[in-house]
């Protein structure tokens, strides 16, 4: 062998060897440990609550993985699904639900009284909880917390407070409390009347209060106030504070943020100053960390679990046929929890307005053919809702026939009009509305020809096979559909911000079973009332009839007659179709059989006692 | 030598001025500016936006604007993303070294399989051997690479043996040093193959085609003559005399390796450069897929250049020529 | 007649042979799309999402498609009827289509009458539309792309090329300066970066045309290079001098002298570059950013493909398409090959 080929051979091994070097710096490629401060760990509450479930071992860690990441830790700015899910891991409620009977039932606050006049709800604390950093939890948190709600501008000149065009009074930080609290459009008053009790003043009988109210995610005085003082609230908890300083956000749940990277990953931390107990009175939870995984979407994350690598996993209703080939091998189990909460819908621009250079967000022949109710209702009748639960869905979804989903057996109202597949009804609907067929082309009363854009969201699989589905349901009533999709932000910022599209097609996930959960999406003003979202006052008489159901549903506290009104809101709606509900699928959820103290509830799955789960240390 | 490799880095420089030029047009034809996408979102605090429009100048004209970013970048900065709320730079760093890993795993993987293929199909030329080798490489060369990515990927599904996609699993970070290397190296074995077949055909094609070519030398009828051994002449003169010019086609394969790496890092979601500036055109997020394009044509550019000094090192008529 | 002598020695050797050949029926196919295809191309049937191929059997005496029936709906498993079966009839009538944009027909070259039966020859993707039908109708995208884009390379690639290997000086050195830096960048890359320019400013229809004018802008690059090198061995010829001399007009000797010597090499650059085309527009329309619905493409039904369910319950058949495009490669590189022997082997080194 000449020289020459050792030459090649050591070249060889240097390559080799380079490029095992380069795995390893690359592999190395840790962040540098954060410098946290100390922790003080209080002793156990004296109002402790001793959960029911049997006593475990402590030590173990979840791993799950998550679709989609956060942007922002902040609960008065998030608005993403993600961001829900992690806020909720770290701050806590004076109240919660009941998942097997869905009743609000004590949280942080040990009992209440409710006034004989329904008007003032008194919270009894609970006495010695403290903050995840060992500060004392006391009313002046709640307090605090209501007040970043309600804290008015300050005009700096007159030094009142300032107001709107309208003579409305100005937030300071407006957020999605600050519109979602309000009565009526009036702020309850809250008093402290010692360090465990403050009592909440509704200025008009508001039966919903103890859920809402009581749900509201309290915020750490002793952290945030000074940037509550001094204007920057909404800037703090952002993501460079959960990279840098995770410490910072300081809650009362069973978790804390221990670190985060965008793109990749969450960890957790078990809270040590938690307030809740097992039988034994040893402080919970058993779990002492949580890994997220950050992926992709819905999909990959469902692969994951389907190799045995997660914990926790909600199963796409078109994957549970696969997931469930793998229980015996990695040793998992996949429940069917019946209907679910999640909604698909589409609807049209119905905003009047223009943009900044006058141009009006919606053409205005299409606002023409959008605003009839009539056109609402045909498209309606012309989509093919059972084919899409056969064909997407591979049956394991429900048709959405109105605004609640069937799983809310109490509140549905199952007399709404319905929209079964009849497209000879869309037909007559158009020719009705003075709209003719030429060659099987749709023409309106000008011989415009009937087309529009819808925009769903591209990382939506199962949406975009439906969006699909619509176009050619669409195609065969003579209407040209043009879809558009999109990344999920683009459209939240077009729906939001922008208003310049045509229709659009989402979903909803979650929502509490009271009625009046609602109010963000169907009442004149709402953000999230899309079709036309912050709208001054309602512009049509079905919409103020709306709002006026839902102020009385919210007022009165007799079950039966919130029902009768609820019922007649379902009603309004399926006869207007603002939104056009299509379907909703069920819930599957996935779990590794190692976890121990597993409740299964339709309305809580399996992680709504996540402080009982425990399993064996050795992960 | 020297002087060579400084010339050429001479020349590289209106090279790459071009390129960042074309591409910072090319984004700024794209309806909106830079930060259209992020003021709509409500969490960015407003100076953050204020001040990123000053420094980029994103209200004046496009050369203005293609003037301070090249300021802007030529110290580091490369503006901010909104998608992962890091500066461009970080981000770009992170995913630089996994394609580059990637592509280093692919290139190598496909010489040391080329290599001997090509001589051994020129050694028993017009065989059986030769003809299934030539009847594979044009298989090889003629699938395209997500297609082969997308088979890989079904394969991987149906058999369980190798993981879906990713660069690293879910709890590497509790992993053991050695557990990591090896989960790394586990990863990269499905986007290897993806991405170096195609190399290996047209690598494979090339050596067949230059060892042959060398046989045909007079030297080695003087070497034979002489009466050396046949392992002899093949290995010790045969071969490295037919190996110099591929590396000539270095740069061509270091192209080829970052375009495919493109594709087989998205379908198999391998976080790289590539799969990072797929999803920031989706997301609009100008500021990473303008480093993102900057950043692959900088690596084409030192590929080529790298095959250059290569090139002639090994001869010396090109380093001469360069003088006229 | 140069032309005509080369293309019967293409079909003289067999792989020329089998590789024209396959080409050519798969640009027959797409020509004659409507006709082969039994459904078109946005027929969904959503009873019948995911359908495995059918089998075509023989029976009472002529051709019978096997009928299906849904087994378990919530994994998409179809299992055969035993004896159940619909007839297939060739040469029939089926949904209405324009040749040439004149004369409607609706003839098919086989479609089953039988309204409650379907023929899947290549099974059915996620809302019950026939692989088949789309993989012949997205032929015509991907395969015409190819020919459109080549054609524009080629006619800029010529003339950048020819003038400046003809003229020489400063318009060579310039142009191949600019070549040098066409060719500096990663295709793929600039593809995109083009991409996200050009599109938000055409309709959705209009992108095949926006894609073949990017795919031509990247690749006339590495044509005029070649062409170069050749024009300046052309020019070096006597009759060219003399032409010149003559006082012929310098595009007029373009066209008469150096053309018809180039039409050769012409013909094998662009039979190679036409692959990276097909590529090219394939993964655009994959990543979604190409051809987009209602349109049916190669790449864009292969991004249908993509989903995790679909490997794990071995609906395979929805990778078709990529088959497809393997194949339209592999003729062009093989007819390629075949044309560069012939024309100059010593062409092996430069192209």
């Amino acid at each position: 062998m000449g020289s020459k080929f050792d030459g090649k051979c050591s070249k060889m091994i240097g390559v080799l060897s380079g490029a095992l070097a380069v795995f390893w710096a690359t592999s190395c490629n840790q962040p540098a440990k954060i410098e946290r401060p100390e922790v003080i760990v209080a002793p156990v509450p004296v109002d402790a609550l001793q959960v029911e479930f049997a006593s475990g071992e402590f030590g173990a860690n979840i791993i799950e993985t998550m679709a989609g990441d956060i942007a922002t830790v902040n609960p008065l700015v998030n608005e993403s699904a993600a961001g829900s899910l992690v806020i909720g891991r770290i701050l806590d409620s004076l109240t919660t639900l009941d998942t097997n009977t869905g009743e609000v039932i004590p949280n942080l606050a040990k009992s209440w009284e409710i006034s004989a006049d329904n008007l003032q709800y008194t919270f009894y604390l609970r006495k010695g909880v403290h903050w995840s950093d060992g500060h004392p939890f006391t009313a002046d948190d709640v307090l605090f917390t209501w007040s970043t709600f309600f804290a008015k501008k300050i005009d700096s000149l007159t030094g009142a407070v300032a107001c709107d065009a309208n003579g409305q009074p100005q937030y300071r930080y407006n957020s999605r409390s600050t519109f979602g609290q309000r009565i009526n459009g009036r702020e309850p008053q809250l008093e402290k009347i010692d360090d465990h009790t403050v009592r909440f003043t509704t200025p008009e009988v508001y039966a919903p209060f103890l859920l809402f109210g009581g749900g509201v995610e309290l915020l750490p005085r002793h952290i945030l106030n000074s940037a509550f003082e001094d204007g920057t609230l909404m800037d703090q908890w952002s993501v460079e504070t959960a990279i840098n300083q995770p410490w910072q956000i300081v809650g009362l749940n069973m978790f804390v943020l221990e670190s985060y990277r965008p793109g990749e990953r969450m960890v957790f931390a078990k809270n040590p100053n938690y307030w809740k107990v097992n039988p034994a009175g040893q402080r919970l939870p058993y779990v002492n960390r949580v890994i997220t995984k950050i992926v992709q979407d819905v999909n990959s994350s469902n692969v994951a679990f389907a190799q045995g690598l997660t914990d926790f996993e909600s199963i796409a209703p078109d994957n549970v046929a696969w997931v469930k080939r793998g229980q015996a091998r990695f040793d998992y189990q996949v429940l069917d929890l019946g209907p679910s909460n999640s909604t698909n819908f589409l609807w049209f621009n119905l905003n009047p307005g223009q943009n900044e250079q006058g141009q009006p967000y919606v053409a205005a022949h299409k606002l023409e053919w959008f605003a009839d109710a009539r056109f609402r209702q045909a498209i309606s009748y012309g989509i093919n809702r059972p084919g899409i639960i056969r064909g997407v869905y591979f049956d394991r979804a429900d048709i959405l026939h109105g605004y609640v989903s069937p799983k809310r057996k109490f509140w549905y109202n199952p007399a709404v009009r319905k929209y079964d597949y009849l497209p000879q009804r869309s037909r007559s609907l158009f020719l009705e509305m003075g709209f003719e067929y030429r060659d099987g082309r749709l023409f309106d009363t000008q011989s415009r020809p009937v087309t529009f854009s819808l925009m769903t969201n591209s990382n939506n699989g199962l949406r975009v096979e439906m969006a699909t589905v619509f176009k050619e349901n669409m195609a065969s009533l003579g209407i040209q559909v043009d879809l558009q999709f999109l990344d999920f932000n683009t459209i939240v910022s077009k729906i939001s911000a922008a208003y310049e599209y045509e229709a659009c097609m989402l979903g909803l996930g979650g929502g509490a079973p009271d009625p009046y959960a609602g109010k963000d999406i169907l009442m004149t003003g709402g953000r999230m009332h899309f079709w036309n979202p912050q709208q001054l006052k309602p512009a049509t008489a079905w919409e103020a009839r709306i709002d006026e159901l839902m102020r009385k549903i919210g007022r009165h506290t007799d079950v039966a007659l919130r029902k009768s009104y609820f019922f007649e809101v379902q009603s309004i709606l399926a006869e207007q179709q603002p939104l056009i509900f299509l379907v909703s699928p069920k819930d599957y959820t996935g779990f590794s059989n190692r976890w121990h103290n597993i409740a299964a509830t339709p309305l809580g799955g399996v992680r709504w006692n996540t402080e009982s789960l425990w399993a064996e240390p050795n992960k | 030598m020297i002087a060579f490799i400084l010339r050429r880095l001479l020349t590289l420089i209106p090279l790459l001025l071009g390129i960042t030029m074309l591409v910072f047009i090319l984004m700024s034809l794209a309806p909106g500016d830079f930060l259209t996408p992020v003021k709509a979102q409500r969490d960015v605090p407003q100076e953050l936006i204020q001040a990123i429009e000053i420094e980029f100048g994103l209200d004046q004209p496009w050369y203005v604007q293609y003037y301070k970013w090249l300021g802007n970048v030529l110290q580091g900065n490369l503006g901010h993303s909104w998608a992962y709320k890091l500066p461009v730079a970080d981000l770009i760093g992170q995913r630089l070294w996994t394609t580059f890993l990637l592509s280093l795993c692919a290139f190598v993987f496909s010489w040391v399989i080329a290599i001997p293929l090509g001589v051994l199909a020129a050694v028993y030329k017009d065989s059986i051997f030769d003809r299934i080798v030539a009847a594979l490489a044009y298989t090889a060369l003629s699938i395209p690479e997500f297609f082969l990515a997308l088979v890989l990927v079904f394969f991987a599904a149906q058999t369980g043996w190798f993981p879906l996609g990713g660069a690293t699993s879910l709890d590497y970070e509790f992993m053991g040093l050695w557990a990591q290397l090896l989960d790394r190296a586990h990863h990269l074995i499905l986007p290897t193959v993806a991405l170096g077949i195609g190399s290996i055909a047209s690598i494979m094609r090339i050596m067949r085609a230059n060892f042959l070519d060398t046989i045909a030398a007079e030297f080695v009828t003087t070497a034979r003559a002489k009466g050396l051994g046949e392992a002899s002449v093949m290995f010790k003169h045969v071969l490295r005399n037919a190996i110099n010019p591929l590396i000539s086609s270095f740069g061509f394969a270091f192209s080829g390796l970052l375009s495919g790496a493109l594709m087989v890092e998205i379908v198999l979601q391998y976080p790289g450069l590539g799969q990072l500036m797929y999803q920031s055109i989706l997301r609009e997020d100008q500021f990473v897929v303008l480093a993102s394009v900057m950043m692959g044509c900088f690596m084409l550019v030192l590929g080529n250049l790298l095959a250059d000094i290569l090139l002639a090192r090994s001869d010396p008529r090109i380093r001469l020529e360069g003088k006229r | 007649m140069q032309l005509w002598n080369l293309l019967k020695q293409v079909f003289s050797r067999p792989l020329g042979c089998i590789s024209a050949t396959v080409l050519l029926s798969l640009y027959a196919a797409a020509v004659c799309a409507n006709f082969l295809a039994p459904y078109s191309t946005n027929e969904q049937d959503l009873t019948r999402t995911y359908h495995p191929p059918t089998q075509i059997i023989w029976g009472e005496g002529g051709l019978r498609v096997q009928a299906y029936a849904l087994v378990d709906p919530t994994e998409a498993r179809y299992a055969p009827i035993a004896g159940q079966s619909y007839p297939l009839k060739l040469w029939s009538r089926g949904f209405e289509y324009k040749i040439l944009g004149l004369f409607t027909s609706d003839r098919h070259l086989f479609t089953v009458a039988d309204p409650g039966g379907r023929v899947y020859l290549l099974g059915s993707d996620s809302t019950g539309r026939d692989v088949f039908s789309r993989l012949v109708f997205g032929a015509r995208v991907s395969l015409f792309i190819g020919l459109l884009g080549i054609s524009i390379t080629t006619i800029i690639g010529f003339l950048v090329g020819g003038l400046s290997g003809y003229f020489g000086g400063r318009l060579d050195f310039w142009a191949m300066r600019v070549v040098e830096f066409m060719m500096a960048m990663p295709g793929l890359y600039l593809l995109l970066a083009l991409r996200s320019a050009l599109a938000p400013h055409f309709a959705s229809d209009q992108m095949f045309f926006v894609i073949v004018v990017m795919l031509a802008l990247i690749g006339w690059a590495g044509t005029a290079r070649v062409l170069r090198g050749m024009t300046l061995a052309i020019r070096q010829n006597q009759y060219v001098m003399a032409a010149e001399s003559m006082g012929q007009h310098p595009l007029v000797i373009l066209r008469k002298h150096v053309l018809p010597n180039l039409l050769s090499y012409l013909l094998v650059a662009a039979t190679l570059s036409i692959p990276g085309y097909v590529l090219g527009e394939a993964a655009l329309s994959f990543l979604g950013l190409g051809i987009q619905e209602p349109s049916a493409s190669w790449g864009l039904m292969l991004s249908q493909a993509q989903d995790v369910k679909v490997f794990y319950l071995n609906f395979w058949w929805l990778l078709t398409p990529g088959a497809a495009i393997f194949i339209t490669v592999i003729a062009y590189n093989v007819l390629g090959d075949v044309l560069r022997d012939l024309v100059d082997p010593k062409l092996k080194k430069r192209i």
